[in-house]
């Protein structure tokens, strides 16, 4: 401790680039302790709390084991394209096989959005300035950002090895997994840090790396579904590199060193970019834009629709770019898996083709993200209240529920359009496009509902409302997961409106839709009649 | 004749904090009206009251004569706003916000809208994002100016601008009075208030102190009196306690004190009758009524001044 504190602060006499770096990442840690703990637990649960002893329960027996290999490597494909091929069929190499996807991915999200945070948005907000005028490197807030969230990763990467290893799995491969964890946090953080010199605002700097990092894991997923003569795609993506270390099946060392180099090429890029652009801005801003209002941004349904385009068309392309090569990927190796067993009954229960029930699968998880998104854009209606831009608005002839409407419209629209996106690029590759699309857009009222309850908190609860949103999303998602876990169906019933449209439990009735829907539409009703009642803060 | 702007009684509090504690504000149509306090007064939680953005714990607001809570939309057709802390879109032009907000109301007219962009000095084709706080304030100024609206309520609007551009403001401020706007100005800026504005309301810790032209509540207050006396000062024994006079101090041949407006008239005769080698008069400004209002803790005030409340 005192040696790492003595270090900095002798070479902060001589006032060179990364001078207060210490001092700064300091600041960070206690700024956003609670942020940082938040991930660092999650992190860890994700990839090491099955470590615990239900795996045993749920594999006991080496016939238990050997089904659950032949289902990840032959009988359902999404295993490969989501969480990635299995390398033995020991039940530590199991484990490792479905932690690893949502692991990386939870591990990267958390260092994305920190490392964001505490570059672009500070010097959005002006701290950076206030920072900037002080004793401190040119380099140093970068640095500090870095070092802060690369201790992070390597802390969850630690705690997780030595879960695993406390409870009886090999100290080496419990290690190689720990390591994989801190190199998706590095990777990650290192290609966020490129991000925010690059990109015009914190938001997009922030959607884009994290956006990268899961497309990459969908490249690899696309390189292991495509099988051997795919498998060069996969050594392509650091996912890929992290994924063929083989923890606890043969655990390779050295595609940790790509992972390493990789990162250090980008922190080294990233610091290079730093020098070439004014805080605040990033390289690709600051384009002069029209001097004058075009016809469209009249109104705030206008404005509304000009604040949500950019995304919803991100996401529009990023749907497209994840389904489109999935389904033709897909639908080659599909004739293979229609014949298994487990493929017709589900095919049965959803009716839809036997060959297209990977696709319908897919098309199911696809309801988190978009639902993600939904509950962003209504969540603007309390983001534009809390900058004060909703002020601006509201001084003029503008009621309080044209303003929120133009917003709401947005996020219940949304899912319509992705969704719609989803269903046509599978159909594409599907045997029965038609049936394919309506399967998915049944699961459009769902998504409703959660609009609604994020609308309801905007206009009931004011400041707490993103709590409330994203709760109720992360309670949705957990009693899904529960559900695999053996938790009670009356739970997931009760907690999760996508309970009643999950097509392996039966096509949802016409009545179920609509009460879905009226639940829904009702309870932005209610937001918008808080929106009404209630003081609007700055 | 309905004043334009009328608060009585107004309170709001936020939990703990007395925001607005009786707060009386009386705006005719046509002035220009000053809105003094301190940081943290309550003017800014006046004025989102007035704009039906907060509702008031107790007391009446009326703008136009009518209830801006319940006929917010009717009423905001007919006034302009500019924040005092002015946050814009980042990913949109000043020209579309300027634009958007100006239309909004209805027509904008365009010829006024190019006028002041020009006479603000701004770029209304960068994004918001990159633009400074006066350069923010100025894309609201122009967006509430072009317009056409009754009544403007601006929230410290030259917090950021340089003195050139404070300069363009008040030039614009009595451009709108001279076509029969009312316009209230809230500021603390005492030059401005006292360039532009007809009559003055100061308000501390939420409560209403002081209301009044200048002229009138110049009256309220004391000149200082400074002067230097040809003889020595035997003959001005009792000055010190004459009606009026306040804090004498005779330092040699050099006399100082404060005096009532009303009794000017007689200290000048006593020292004219010694012999006057030089003398200043100052009328009070401003700065010395506002200070009066705020050096002194009032006894049994719970309120801390300068309390943050928005």
């Amino acid at each position: 401790m005192s040696a790492a504190v003595v270090a900095p602060r002798a070479g902060a006499g001589t006032g060179g680039p990364l001078t207060g770096t210490l001092l700064l990442a300091r600041t960070l840690l206690r700024r956003d302790r609670i942020g940082l703990a938040v991930w660092l637990l999650a992190g860890w649960a994700v990839a090491a709390a099955r470590a615990g002893g239900t795996y045993e329960v749920l594999y006991p027996t080496a016939a238990a084991r050997q089904d659950r290999y032949d289902q990840v490597m032959t009988d359902v494909p999404m295993y490969l394209l989501f969480q990635g091929p299995a390398y033995g069929t020991g039940l530590d190499a199991l484990l490792v096989q479905e932690s690893f996807g949502a692991a990386t991915l939870l591990a990267a999200l958390g260092a994305v959005v920190l490392v964001v945070r505490y570059t672009r948005t500070d010097e959005q907000e002006g701290r950076r300035e206030l920072v900037g005028a002080t004793a401190v490197g040119r380099h140093a807030p970068l640095a500090a950002a870095l070092a802060v969230v690369g201790a992070g990763g390597v802390l969850m990467g630690a705690l997780t090895a030595a879960t695993m290893a406390a409870s009886g799995m090999p100290a080496a491969g419990s290690v190689l997994f720990g390591a994989v964890v801190a190199g998706a946090v590095g990777v990650a953080a290192a290609m966020a840090a490129v991000a925010a010199q690059v990109s015009a605002s914190p938001r997009a700097a922030a959607s884009g790396a994290f956006a990268l990092f899961v497309a990459l894991h969908f490249v690899r997923g696309v390189s292991d579904l495509g099988g051997p003569g795919l498998g060069w795609l996969g050594w392509l993506t650091p996912n890929g590199w992290m994924q063929r270390t083989r923890p606890f099946a043969g655990d390779l060392w050295w595609p940790l060193l790509l992972v390493a180099a990789l990162a250090a090429v980008l922190v080294w890029a990233a610091f290079t970019l730093s020098d070439r652009r004014d805080p605040g801005s990033g390289l690709l801003a600051a384009r002069p834009g029209r001097a004058r209002a075009p016809r469209t941004l009249s109104g705030p349904v206008g404005l509304a629709w000009r604040l949500h385009r950019s995304s919803l068309a991100a996401w529009t392309a990023a749907t497209a770019a994840v389904c489109l090569p999935a389904a033709l990927a897909g639908s080659a190796a599909m004739g293979q898996y229609a014949v298994g067993e487990r493929m017709r009954s589900w095919a049965a229960a959803g009716s839809v083709a036997p060959s297209d029930v990977l696709f319908v699968y897919i098309a199911f998880t696809t309801v988190f993200p978009i639902s993600l998104y939904a509950v962003r854009a209504v969540l603007r209606i309390r983001s534009e209240e809390a900058d004060g831009h909703a002020a601006l608005l509201l001084a003029g002839p503008v009621g309080r529920v044209r303003w929120a409407a133009g917003h709401l419209a947005v996020a219940l629209a949304a899912p319509v359009v992705l969704l719609t996106v989803v269903g046509l690029c599978f159909g594409a590759g599907a045997a029965d496009a038609g049936a394919l699309l309506a399967t998915v857009l049944r699961l459009v009222p769902a998504v409703w509902v959660i609009v609604g309850v994020a609308a309801a908190a905007c206009g009931l609860a004011g400041r707490a409302a993103p709590a409330v949103a994203y709760g109720a999303l992360a309670v949705a998602l957990t009693v899904e997961f529960g559900q695999h876990l053996g938790w009670p169906e009356w739970l997931f019933l009760a907690l999760s409106p996508f309970a009643h449209v999950l097509p392996f439990l039966g096509t949802p009735g016409a009545p179920v839709l609509a009460a879905l829907a009226a639940l829904g539409l009702g309870l932005c009703a209610v937001g918008l009649f808080g929106l009404g009642r209630r003081d609007l803060g700055a | 004749m309905t004043a334009t702007v009328e608060t009585r009684g107004l309170a709001k509090s936020f939990g703990p904090v007395r925001a607005l504690d009786g707060l009386d504000l009386a705006v005719e149509p046509g002035e220009v009206h000053g809105f003094l306090g301190p940081n943290g007064a309550g003017k800014s939680t006046a004025l989102r009251i007035l704009l039906g953005l907060m509702r008031q714990d107790g007391g009446t607001a009326r703008l136009f004569g009518q209830d801006p809570w319940h006929r917010a939309v009717e009423l905001h057709r007919r006034l302009a706003y500019v924040p005092g802390d002015v946050a814009l879109w980042p990913g949109l032009t000043g020209g579309e916000v300027i634009d958007l907000l100006a239309g909004l109301r209805g027509a904008q007219d365009r010829r006024r809208r190019d006028e002041l962009v020009r006479r603000f000095d701004l770029d209304p084709s960068k994004k918001c994002r990159t633009y400074s706080t006066g350069n923010r304030q100025k894309v609201a100024l122009v967006a509430a100016l072009s317009g056409g609206a009754e009544l403007l309520v601006l929230d410290e609007p030259t917090s950021g601008l340089d003195p050139l551009m404070e300069e363009v403001f008040r030039e614009c401020v009595a451009e709108e009075r001279d076509r029969g706007r009312t316009v209230l100005l809230s500021s603390h800026i005492l030059s401005e208030v006292e360039a532009v504005c007809d009559r003055v309301t100061i308000v501390r810790a939420g409560r209403t102190v002081e209301a009044g032209t200048l002229a009138e509540l110049r009256h309220l207050t004391r000149s200082s009196v400074v002067a230097e006396l040809a003889a020595d000062p035997e003959g001005l024994d009792g000055l010190g306690e004459a009606e009026g006079v306040h804090g004498l101090e005779v330092d040699g041949r050099r006399v100082r004190c404060q005096v009532d407006t009303a009794g000017i008239g007689d200290v000048l005769v006593r020292l004219h009758r010694v012999g006057l080698a030089d003398v200043t008069v100052q009328p009070p400004t401003l700065e010395e009524l506002f200070l009066r209002h705020y050096r002194r803790e009032p006894a049994g005030a719970s309120q801390v001044p300068g309390e943050a409340v928005r």
